[in-house]
């Protein structure tokens, strides 16, 4: 392969190799993001957000998450987990405590707890 | 200024089979209004997986810049020779979707994404391979996904899927005549074992037909089951697919076959000079209608015909004549090419 045709090749090949360092990667995490896991696994969840005690309405929970209150997510259920954390980082007014709710694949119901730093 | 004619393919810095693919793509996502920060993709950005996404403008400003570049990408890619920027700012559009919005990840516009950043960084050396390498990749790491997760090889995934959440009644049926779970185990399994052969058959360009056969052994009982395209995604596999067949540069008319008034047609369309015409005038029938369209189906003209009317078909929910048609498609174009697959795509001047 003459040089001309390996730097015509380099960037292609970048790209893929890229996109399946990413894949390895994200497997060894409990999200996936950029990771060719098309339907792979279906978590059933519930998000319930707590304050002073009180849970918050169907209405807040979702306008605040972005997303339905119970639903199937269709990736992973770290992804719930990260959302969570990533919008009570940044949006202030948030509740004391979230509980997510979760079952993959139809195993038996797990839970997710994020507190507020008090 | 031929090079604003959507149907001139060449003379690009890719070769036609990649240009008529993205230009087939680009037109039906258009079509369908599946881009991104549009229908499933949700509405723009929501708390970015790169911090630096949340910073650039007013989530409005930013929301825009992404719906822009993707047109504007589609637009240059359609109306002028510049294919592969047009890819790549379609392309970065899609990727934008699943890195700005958390609530957006999704493989199918992850992989439409793909489709257009392959053919970006195509050209006249590497042909189609790039799209065939990604073929690959995509098998490969779904394959991974599931070879690495038990619920896969116990059947609990498939279970899960078709049972639970989408309660297929011809599946739980067909479910009930075996013992509680083996059909789903089977499935599974099933699943990581074509997967795995796709991934492999692809990456030998002569076996590039059969691997597009197990493609539909693999996807489309999942459209019927499941009554859906998982968005762009089936559309964007079947131009992917597509476009490691071999476009013909000339397409000679034999009037013993062949109708000489669709010829006609076609030749009036004809703006990349393919068509020769018909020498005799013999009588039409509807069977000479079907050579003519099957023989001339890689005429830019009939493959946006087909495109509309995939779109037509998708929106108004018409899955199983689609199906039927992709099929037929295979079996009467694509199957009798296994023998010349293994020739490389050139440019064409």
């Amino acid at each position: 392969m003459t040089s001309s045709t390996l730097k015509k090749w380099l960037p292609g090949l970048l790209f893929l190799s890229t996109q399946l360092v990413n894949t390895l990667y994200e497997l060894t995490q409990d999200t996936r993001t950029l990771s060719w896991a098309p339907h792979t696994t279906q978590v059933f969840y519930r998000i319930e957000a707590f304050q002073n005690g009180a849970a918050l309405g169907k209405q807040a929970v979702e306008a605040r998450y972005g997303i339905a209150q119970t639903q199937w997510e269709a990736h992973a259920p770290g992804n719930l987990r990260r959302l969570i954390a990533s919008v009570e980082a940044q949006l202030p007014g948030g509740p004391d405590s979230v509980r997510i709710a979760y079952r993959r694949n139809g195993a038996p119901e797990r839970t997710y707890l994020w507190k507020a730093r008090l | 200024m031929r090079h604003l004619n959507p149907f001139y393919v060449r003379e690009k810095a890719v070769v036609p089979e990649l240009v008529l693919a993205v230009r087939a793509l680009a037109v039906y996502l258009l079509l369908t209004q599946e881009f991104p920060f549009n229908g499933n993709q949700g509405g723009g950005r929501f708390y970015p997986v790169i911090g630096l996404l949340a910073r650039i403008g007013t989530d409005e400003q930013f929301n825009m810049a992404v719906r822009l570049l993707f047109l504007a990408g589609t637009g240059m890619l359609l109306f002028s020779r510049f294919v592969r920027l047009g890819a790549l700012g379609a392309g970065l559009a899609f990727v934008m979707g699943p890195l700005s919005c958390q609530t957006c990840i999704s493989v199918a516009h992850l992989f439409t994404g793909c489709v257009f950043l392959c053919t970006a960084l195509s050209n006249d050396v590497t042909g189609t391979n790039l799209i065939r390498f990604q073929l690959a990749v995509l098998y490969l790491g779904a394959d991974l996904n599931k070879i690495s997760d038990t619920d896969w090889w116990t059947g609990a995934s498939i279970e899960t899927l078709l049972v639970t959440k989408h309660q297929i009644a011809s599946y739980m049926n067909a479910a009930s005549i075996f013992p509680p779970g083996f059909l789903s185990q089977i499935t599974g399994i099933g699943v990581i074992v074509l997967q795995m052969s796709i991934a492999i058959l692809l990456f030998f360009r002569k076996t590039v037909v059969y691997a597009t056969l197990l493609a539909l052994v693999l996807h489309l009982p999942m459209v019927l089951l499941m009554h859906m395209t998982f968005g762009p995604f089936l559309f964007a596999l079947v131009v992917a697919y597509g476009s490691l067949l071999s476009w013909p540069p000339s397409l000679a008319c034999d009037s013993r076959l062949h109708s000489n008034v669709l010829v006609k047609w076609l030749g009036i369309l004809d703006f990349n000079d393919q068509i020769s015409r018909c020498a005799g005038h013999e009588r039409d029938s509807p069977m000479r209608w079907l050579r003519t369209a099957l023989y001339f189906l890689p005429h830019p003209v009939i493959l946006l015909a087909l495109t509309v009317l995939t779109a037509a078909m998708v929106r108004y929910g018409k899955l199983l004549p689609l199906t039927i048609l992709t099929i037929a498609a295979f079996w009467m174009y694509v199957w009798p090419q296994r023998k010349s697959a293994a020739i490389e795509p050139r440019p064409v001047s």
